[in-house]
């Protein structure tokens, strides 16, 4: 009777062992995932863009997002990256990359660096310069993308287009005259300075445009050159007598009621979400190195019509609209 | 006697309610079809398009595999319209009918390149660009059995995007159908070489039914599809 009892409590011992072992075994991931940390602003396109990221890591790589405020500090930055221990930080909008290179300038010279992925920020490339491990995509359509993709739905030449710009834009503008060039595109292009008396110089600049016959003026987005108050006094009355396609990169100046611009082109926030998964699993593969300095394109646009100009003034049908994303009657 | 008379009235009526309930499902029980076939045209475009001459259908167009293959994992649909491959990775759907393009059911790839001819037998480690109309890892195992060994894929949602790769050099090449080299060359100015890709065919369209569905009128709509719908999925006919 004593023997056998013993034998019960030994077996009941050996039972909960195993079961406790189980439990724990089971209870762990079976390979623990990589995590990424979002940095990024409040906003809807950051939240597409995030949602375009996730869909395609949360196989492999856990997301962690952190949406920062006025109030955010580098603290509140080096507090996060101590919680989530990321292998790669995605840093969304001018705000986020700003906090973080500070939060990167006060660490040791012995702590390991963390790559960071930059983007929906305006001039990425400038605003990454000399931040260690980090790349980026550029929140900037390239001019070429734009006038390409109008050439596809108008039925007038766009083979010179008129640009007016700061000083501060010049690298852009050369850099993208080269790639107009490939598709037979020529760019001309009227410089202004940066400050001073921007109204009349662009005037001037428009003027130029204007004797050199261009089919279509790509607008910068730059909001010393185009507000409220040079769109009233500048822009749109020169738009109304020279009527030409207006290319621009923000959906508010294709509103019809403002009658202004022609055709937006923006990014496709879901797809530049696809885009930077892309190289955060490149730099997973290449042991969490970026290639540092290095600004792609965004790949996909976001096509958008002010069909009441366009249908009136240059005369696209709706036949043609098949490729644009978002038609404004 | 009373109490009988009454149980009978209760007992008609339940049975009137209940083929009521039955017949009113019915009625507003709509076939549904999931399509995902990534072409020059826009999902909305092909929606409307689609919905217009498939009437009574509960059509869901999708520009992204990864939205496509969610909403399959909640929300199986009656029938499926993608390319080949796609059907493939269905689990519980079987073909009923395919696309025919220029007497053919299936179309062959080429590598669309800029300046310079491109050997797809040596593309270790360079990059090319391809439209993602499966997964990630379902791109990488489709690419990588035409192409040993495989190159780096750069995925892209639109067809139109491709372009943006080559312009800016991102790739080598991109992979694109036969079919698309006019679109190309009707878009951009860039000199572009084609090299066909040995053996790479796949099929151009089918639809899949749900195994012991039923989805017959689907079948019966996309069978009396009007030639401009017809054109809109890059088809002649259906067998």
């Amino acid at each position: 009777m004593g023997i056998k009892m013993k034998n019960f409590v030994h077996c009941r011992c050996l039972g909960i062992g195993i079961f406790c072992f189980l439990v724990v075994a089971l209870s762990m991931p079976a390979h623990a995932k990589d995590s990424l940390l979002v940095i990024r602003a409040h906003g809807r396109d950051y939240e597409q863009t995030t949602a375009g990221l996730t869909n395609e890591l949360e196989e492999d790589i856990s997301v962690t997002e952190f949406v920062i405020g006025k109030k955010t500090t580098k603290g509140d930055i080096a507090r996060k990256m101590r919680d989530v221990s990321p292998r790669i930080v995605v840093l969304m909008d001018n705000s986020a990359i700003i906090l973080y290179r500070k939060y990167q300038k006060e660490l040791p010279a012995s702590a390991p660096v963390i790559p960071s992925v930059s983007l929906m920020a305006a001039f990425t490339e400038l605003v990454i310069r000399g931040m260690k491990n980090a790349a980026g995509i550029s929140y900037e359509v390239p001019i070429v993308t734009s006038i390409v993709n109008l050439r596809a739905i108008l039925d007038m030449p766009t083979d010179k287009v008129g640009i007016v710009h700061r000083e501060f834009f010049r690298e852009f503008v050369s850099r993208n005259a080269a790639y107009c060039a490939n598709e037979n595109i020529d760019l001309v292009s009227y410089a202004i300075p940066d400050k001073g008396r921007i109204k009349s110089n662009l005037n001037k600049g428009l003027k130029f445009l204007k004797k050199n016959g261009v089919g279509a003026i790509w607008v910068p987005n730059d909001s010393n050159i185009v507000n409220n108050r040079l769109l009233g006094s500048v822009w749109i009355p020169f738009t109304r007598k020279y009527k030409k396609p207006v290319i621009v990169g923000v959906e508010i100046l294709v509103n019809p009621k403002l009658d202004f611009g022609t055709f937006a082109v923006i990014p496709d926030n879901i797809s530049l979400g696809i885009q930077a998964a892309e190289m955060i699993l490149d730099a997973m593969d290449n042991n969490w190195q970026v290639e540092t300095g290095m600004v792609a394109s965004p790949r996909s646009v976001y096509k958008i019509i002010n069909f009441r100009q366009a249908g009136h003034q240059f005369n696209i049908s709706e036949e043609n609209l098949q490729d644009v994303d978002k038609v404004l009657k | 006697m009373k109490i009988m008379s009454k149980f009978n009235k209760y007992l008609w009526q339940s049975i009137l309610l209940v083929f009521l309930l039955i017949f009113c499902s019915r009625a507003g029980y709509a076939e549904s079809l999931y399509v995902f076939y990534p072409t020059t045209q826009r999902p909305r475009v092909i929606n409307k398009k689609m919905t217009e001459v498939l009437p009574g259908i509960e059509i869901t167009v999708f520009g992204r595999y990864r939205d496509f293959e969610k909403k399959i994992g909640t929300a199986p649909p009656d029938a499926i319209l993608a390319k080949g491959p796609v059907v493939r990775q269905v689990a519980g759907y079987s073909i009923k009918l395919r696309g025919i393009r220029d007497g053919s059911a299936d179309e062959p790839y080429m590598l669309l390149s800029v300046d310079e001819k491109v050997d797809p037998g040596n593309l270790a480690g360079e990059a090319v660009g391809v439209v993602g109309i499966l997964g990630r890892k379902g791109m990488k195992k489709f690419v990588g059995s035409y192409f040993r060994p495989a190159p780096k894929l750069r995925r892209v949602l639109k067809i139109e995007d491709l372009l943006e790769l080559l312009v800016f050099k991102m790739v080598k090449a991109v992979i694109i159908q036969d079919h698309y080299v006019s679109y190309f060359k009707k878009r951009s100015r860039l000199n572009f070489v084609v090299t066909p890709i040995p053996k790479m065919r796949t099929g151009i369209i089918a639809l899949a039914l749900k195994k012991e569905g039923d989805a017959s009128l689907v079948v019966k709509a996309v069978k009396g599809m009007d030639n401009k719908v017809m054109l809109l999925l890059e088809i002649d006919k259906w067998e």
